[in-house]
């Protein structure tokens, strides 16, 4: 019997995620994933950068090296796919699509100018294998969904779109707990957005020993009687307890036999500690009061002051959104009938810490946390082709309400808001005073029992009868640059251990090397000849080695 | 007296009960009675009004007693000297003791223009001031709080600081550097796509045989590694210290390579990144 | 209903404990207000009595058993029971009956055999829902409560109590976001309909028997304002706002006096002290042997008008030294003690006024009900005293100058949150309408949108 096959792709910033379905039973066969994003660096803008300083060629090329070998452990004929889906934000969906990028990379109309930049579109497309490089059967559609309105892109477009609330009747608050931080008010069907640019820190990045969501990672914390329980990711990045420590001295109050090992610290697991130290006066903003100005866990994790002004300063950056939305959209609050989170950490973290924080208003009564809504659209997209009509239609009639925060005077108010609260210690009672000052609302109390609803036991529901397969990425970038000593400063400066040096030939690791955040290699060379935007992947520098050898 | 009255006066309250809260935190007391801003606030009228104006970040009484006072006959610069600056002097020491937050110097800076700009008007020209400085954001980046921020506190402090905003093209900055000759310039940028401008910067003003004392640069994304790649540049972590390094380049003639080696003597504080 | 415009105390020196200018008299020859202090005990029924009639029966009556022991091994002249009912007495009459009629017993038997003076106060539970259709009035909870008075009436009760909630919804709503209109619409609008329309049947009901109309207390507002305030490091609510909140209540409170009420009015009304000033009626009051139930600051200066010391309410359990409601009356009994002797030796003045500094500066909750602050807050209440909204409102405002009079004298330090809480507060206090149909249109034009379980049926709006 001749199976027919549909592959659901996420291309997220922290990783590529693929589920083979078939499309007969519409049943989820396997699953694949990568724990990090093939290119360097920890966000999209880093990626923008490498993309803009290596060519968006190489880049599209080493993003499509990873998904062809993510694709490949999905462990189904590739030869029987016929359809492919793809959701993810409008960089990564640009990336894939090897369209203009450029637009995203600058905010304002002078660099796009100068550089004469048209930016595209990015309407819902259908596409095939060939041109975009994917190895699948050749006449396989490619459907990639719309984007909203520039950065707020077709992920977030599914996490609307998975809510089920454009045609309901209330008010809805839909918040994507990723670096971006897109979030969106809908009013009775009338949708208002904006991206809070919330920032790395929401991820664990930014973090001294933060990390992505991976096996070993803390991702929650439990209060107990006597200190605080440590809840790690294990191999199946399902929750295990761990360790019972005192977070203001790291003692051990009681250790968990076999637990898994911290290797550090999920963003999820930041906002825990953030939530349990405010509540029990360990952090009083914006200092940690223990003794050495940390709040350690078990395994020698801990955090820092600074890392604790970083979450905050990201964490605001949700408040001073939805505020922003909801003041712009003149509606309360108290009166949002339900609350949803999207993303990852939006699925990992606990909602009640969530709104502890703020992150999530603090009176929302009714809580969903949805898990990969990205994927989940990619999938219907495989089932029924013909929704690709529908989201562009629902995308263009979203485009008018976009807030761009950027310009929004209310925006930047609150947010110097925030970074008072969490640089400058500011007393809550005061925030909302000032808010009340400049003709705000106040943000209101917590609500007395709010209800959550999580509907799955992991972000993505089904792994499929093959199960989950983590595919290792990263490809090698490689380059002689003229007038290099040989003297591996470069070497001895890459904090990540991504570079070697054979004969002058330079090679740097992309799955290691933290990108244009770092650039430590080209800082570093004395002899200012390391140049990042030469390094090229392998098959390129052979392919230019056959041309000089015709 | 009352019964009660007599038993009160023998009584020491804390003998009895204590309130700690206001032990810890201090009692609530109004901005203009803190000890230091006493020292710094004018005591005589209309200057003092015109300084609590400022102080308590109230543009409309601001412009009224500005107004008042030139009425009066006050001569402009005073009002400017004697009033509105000190009362942003009480307001940055406030700010600085944890008293006052972003959104009061925010406030106050913008009473304190506004009063500025109506005093400029009766002189007929730019008020004495220390210098002219100028700051920007790279071109291609939104972020603007920071820059905002620097440009508050070197107004503050008596410089005229100019500000191109935000998205500004290179040629825009050169220009702003051929006009206004400034004694310090700044640069914020918050994306690392955007950062890469400073260096060009420099690199136009070197084309065109053009320099600045120093240039500040700084912004979330940006690292002193970065800043130190390239020449006339030093890296700024606080917006605060901007004034301090526009002071030790007008009083002390710092040159850029001395403000990268004693930013923190110059600052006046323990900066890690210098550590 | 004739409302109170004149102070029925010419003079704040006259106010101290164990006095009031209309004592009351109860069978079992007790008195109130008439030259001694009465403590009194309070006990709540153990968890899982409520399973059964006989439970809760046997349960009352093993409370008031043991306080009747307690009291006379110890000497006490005089004390008084009160039982606070639970939710499935109050929505049954006749366990209200059963329960009213043992503890009546009890107490009868210790009267005769000993001659101690003795009272009993039921206090029905307000088991109504606002939120839940028909609301406040007429519902079925409603009807019950007053079925539930008349049974206790009519079974035993010396006198009849109540904490009734109108107004909760929007007082709690303007309490947890530091909104001082809505405060002041819940408890001096809203809570005083509601007052009226409660008092003038439990009143009815009392004329009936030998039973007398205590009083009503705004433990549903002030205190929860009081509770969440907290303690001096707390800080979701500044205590400058619970200390308006205390004085609103006042106005509130004084509305069941002017029903008819006589007193002695209900313990944990921490506004009685403004009450008798106005009316003359003796009050219930605690504070330090309150422990048990809560924390306030004010132990001792709730002591210096009270008639009836109370011990609030305990969970009926086993102590070191004997069970609740033994150790808990030992405790009011000997504060009550210590009272009379200093009313006998001629010292009361001394002891109510040493009472009342040891928290007069402690926080401005306690500042603003030291009896010579009490009686300016009453003066500031009948001033408009035919109008509740607008003497709720003066309450307010003399709460706050009080407060500031004492900071400006270096007496009253104030943080910055409790300093910024109240001038805010004030100025939008002093800002609001002069006319009280104005003021109500506003606050029913804001708040029924802005709390849902609020609903102006239950007040006739
Ligand atoms: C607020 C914010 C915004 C606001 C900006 C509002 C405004 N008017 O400025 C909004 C929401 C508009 C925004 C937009 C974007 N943002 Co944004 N944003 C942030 C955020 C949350 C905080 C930045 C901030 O204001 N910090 C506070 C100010 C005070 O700091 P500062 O400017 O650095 O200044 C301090 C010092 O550096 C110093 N300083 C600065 N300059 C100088 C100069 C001198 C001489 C001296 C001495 C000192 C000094 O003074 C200040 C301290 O006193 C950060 C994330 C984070 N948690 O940091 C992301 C962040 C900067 N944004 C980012 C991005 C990518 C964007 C977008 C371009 C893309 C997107 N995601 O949509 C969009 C723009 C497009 C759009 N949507 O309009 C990224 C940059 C990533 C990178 N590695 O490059 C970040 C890190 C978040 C992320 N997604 O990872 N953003
Ligand atoms: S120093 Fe290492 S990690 Fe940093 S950019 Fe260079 S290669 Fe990458
Ligand atoms: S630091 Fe520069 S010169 Fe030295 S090895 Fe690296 S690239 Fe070559």
């Amino acid at each position: 019997m001749n199976y027919k096959y549909g592959i659901a792709l996420d291309i997220g910033t922290s990783g590529i995620r693929a589920q083979a379905l078939d499309l007969k039973t519409s049943q989820v066969i396997s699953t694949a994933i990568t724990l990090r994003h093939p290119l360097p660096g920890a966000n999209v803008v880093d990626h923008l950068h490498f993309a803009i300083e290596v060519g968006r060629e190489t880049t599209h090329k080493l993003l499509l090296d990873a998904i062809n070998k993510v694709i490949k452990s999905l462990n189904i004929d590739l030869n029987n796919v016929t359809r492919v889906a793809v959701c993810g934000n409008s960089i990564q969906l640009s990336l894939f699509h090897n369209i203009e990028i450029r637009d995203l990379a600058y905010w304002g109309q002078h660099a796009l100018d100068r550089l004469k930049v048209t930016p595209p579109q990015r309407d819902a497309t259908i596409t095939t294998p060939e041109k975009v490089g994917l190895e699948v059967n050749a006449k396989a559609e490619i459907y990639i969904p719309p984007a909203i309105k520039h950065e707020i892109g077709a992920d977030a477009l599914a996490m609307l779109f998975k809510a089920d609330i454009l045609e309901k009747k209330g008010i809805f608050l839909v918040s994507d707990f990723g670096t971006n931080a897109e979030i969106a008010l809908i009013i009775n069907g009338e949708v208002y957005t904006c991206s809070a640019a919330a920032g790395p820190a929401i991820e664990g990045q930014m973090i001294e020993k933060g990390r992505l969501a991976s096996p070993g990672t803390i991702c929650d914390l439990e209060l107990t009687n006597y200190g605080w329980k440590t809840h790690i990711l294990d191999d199946n990045l399902l929750t295990q307890e761990g360790d019972e420590v005192d977070p203001s001295t790291g003692k051990i109050i009681s250790h968990k036999e076999n637990s898994a090992k911290s290797i550090g610290i999920t963003g999820t697991g930041v906002i825990a500690a953030f939530s349990l130290g405010l509540d029990n006066g360990l952090i009083t903003l914006p200092k940690i009061k223990s003794p050495d100005h940390q709040i350690h866990l078990q395994d020698d994790t801990y955090l820092t002051e600074k890392d604790i002004v970083n979450i905050g300063k990201a964490l605001g950056a949700f408040r001073a959104a939805y505020l922003t939305l909801a003041e712009e959209a003149g509606v309360l609050l108290e009166d949002i009938d339900a609350t949803f989170m999207a993303g990852a950490s939006g699925f990992y973290v606990d909602p009640l810490k969530s709104l502890n924080v703020g992150q999530i208003p603090p009176s929302s009564q009714e809580i969903y946390q949805m898990g990969n809504t990205s994927l989940a659209m990619a999938r219907d997209l495989i089932i029924d082709p013909s929704l690709l009509d529908k989201l562009q239609s629902m995308a263009k009639g979203m485009r008018s309400k976009h807030i761009m925060l950027a310009t929004s005077s209310i925006f930047e108010k609150i947010y110097s808001l925030e970074l008072s609260i969490y640089e400058q210690g500011m007393p809550f009672w005061m925030y909302n005073e000032w808010l009340n000052k400049y003709g705000f609302q106040k943000v209101a109390p917590r609500s007395f029992n709010p209800q959550i609803h999580r509907i799955f036991e992991r972000d993505i529901p089904e792994l499929g009868k093959e199960g989950l397969h983590i595919t290792k990425v990263g490809s090698i970038l490689e380059a002689e640059f003229e007038g290099c000593t040989n003297c591996k400063t470069c070497l001895d400066h890459c904090p990540e251990n991504a570079i070697t040096i054979e004969n002058g030939l330079i090679k740097v690791r992309t799955d290691l090397c933290s990108g244009m955040g770092c650039l430590k290699c080209a800082l570093s060379c004395p002899n200012k000849v390391f140049k990042y935007g030469k390094l090229l992947s392998s098959e390129e520098i052979k392919a230019a080695q056959a041309e000089t050898d015709l | 007296m009352t019964h009660i009255e007599e038993l009160e006066s023998k009584l020491d309250q804390n003998f009895v009960a204590i309130r700690y809260n206001v032990e810890i935190e201090g009692p609530a007391i109004r901005p203009e009675n803190d000890l230091d801003v006493r020292n710094i606030l004018p005591t005589e009228e209309p200057y003092k009004s015109i300084a609590l104006a400022v102080l308590y970040g109230d543009m409309d009484a601001s412009l009224s007693n500005v107004n008042d006072g030139l009425e009066a006959g006050l001569s402009p610069v005073d009002i400017i000297n004697n009033g509105l600056m000190k009362g942003m002097d009480a307001v940055s020491l406030l700010y600085t003791k944890g008293f006052y937050f972003l959104p009061d110097l925010m406030l106050s800076g913008d009473s304190m223009m506004e009063g500025v700009r109506v005093c400029e008007k009766i002189l007929g020209h730019k008020s004495e001031t220390k210098g002219t400085t100028v700051s920007f954001v790279a071109e291609g980046d939104p972020h603007d709080i920071g820059k905002n921020l620097v440009v508050m506190f070197l107004r503050a402090n008596g410089y005229d600081a100019i500000d191109l905003g935000r998205d500004v093209p290179t040629t825009e900055v050169i220009d702003a550097v051929e006009k206004y000759k400034p004694l310090f310039m700044t640069g914020t940028a918050l994306m690392t796509t955007t950062m890469t401008v400073f260096p060009k910067v420099v690199e136009e003003l070197q084309k065109k045989g053009l320099e600045v004392p120093a240039f500040g640069c700084g912004g979330g994304s940006v690292r002193k590694d970065f800043v130190e790649s390239f020449p006339m540049s030093v890296y700024g972590v606080e917006a605060y210290h901007a004034p301090k390094l526009a002071d030790s380049i007008l009083k002390d003639k710092k040159t850029w390579k001395e403000l990268r080696k004693e930013y923190s003597e110059i600052v006046g504080e323990f900066v890690s990144e210098y550590a | 209903m004739k409302r109170f415009t004149r102070m029925i105390y010419k003079n704040p020196e006259e106010l101290i404990f164990g006095h009031a200018k209309f004592p009351v008299s109860e069978r079992w020859n007790i008195q109130f207000g008439a030259g001694y202090v009465v403590p009194e005990v309070k006990v709540a029924p153990q968890e899982g009595s409520e399973a059964s009639k006989e439970k809760m029966v046997a349960e009352c009556r093993n409370i008031a058993q043991s306080a009747c022991k307690r009291a006379v091994s110890i000497g006490l002249p005089s004390f008084m029971l009160e039982q606070e009912h639970v939710f499935q007495q109050t929505n049954n009459p006749e366990w209200a009956a059963e329960c009213t009629q043992i503890q009546a017993e009890i107490l009868e038997r210790y009267y005769d055999e000993y001659g101690i003076s003795v009272a009993l106060r039921q206090t029905p539970a307000d088991i109504r829902v606002e939120e839940r259709a028909p609301g406040l009035r007429g519902s079925d909870y409603d009807n019950k409560i007053e079925e539930t008075m008349e049974a206790c009436a009519a079974n035993g009760a010396s006198d009849l109590c109540i904490e009734t909630m109108g107004g909760k919804s929007a007082s709690d709503y303007g309490i947890s976001r530091g909104d001082i209109k809505a405060v002041l619409f819940g408890i001096g609008v809203l809570g005083s309909i509601d007052m009226e329309y409660m008092w003038k049947r439990i009143v009815n009901i009392c004329r009936r028997y030998d039973c007398r109309p205590g009083g009503d207390t705004d433990c549903a507002q002030a205190n929860t304002a009081m509770f969440m305030a907290g303690g001096l490091l707390d800080k979701d609510i500044a205590h400058t706002t619970a200390a308006l909140a205390r004085a609103m209540a006042a106005a509130r409170s004084l509305v069941a006096v002017e029903c008819g009420a006589i007193g002695p009015l209900k313990d944990c009304g921490y506004e009685n002290p403004i009450v008798k000033a106005i009316s003359g009626v003796p009050i219930a009051t605690e504070g330090k042997n309150a422990v048990c139930a809560h924390s306030d600051l004010m132990g001792n200066l709730t002591a210096a008008m009270t008639d009836v010391w109370s011990n609030e309410s305990v969970y009926h359990r086993q102590e070191m030294g004997g069970t609740t409601p033994e150790v808990w009356l030992q405790a009011t009994g000997y504060e009550a003690a210590l009272m009379n002797t200093a009313i006998q030796t001629g010292t009361g003045e001394t002891l109510r006024d040493i009472y009342t500094l040891t928290d007069k500066y402690r926080d401005p909750q306690g500042l603003i009900l030291a009896y010579d602050n009490a009686y300016r807050i009453g003066e500031a209440i009948v001033n408009y005293g035919n109008d509740p909204y607008l003497r709720a409102r003066a309450a307010a405002l003399e709460a706050g100058k009080i407060i500031n009079e004492a900071v400006d004298a270096g007496k009253l330090y104030l943080t910055r949150f409790e300093r910024d809480s109240l001038d805010n507060a004030l100025k939008i206090l002093e800002e609001l309408p002069m006319d009280s149909d104005q003021f109500t249109d506003e606050c029913l034009r804001t708040y029924t949108r802005k709390v849902p379980e609020f609903d102006p049926k239950s007040y006739e709006l």
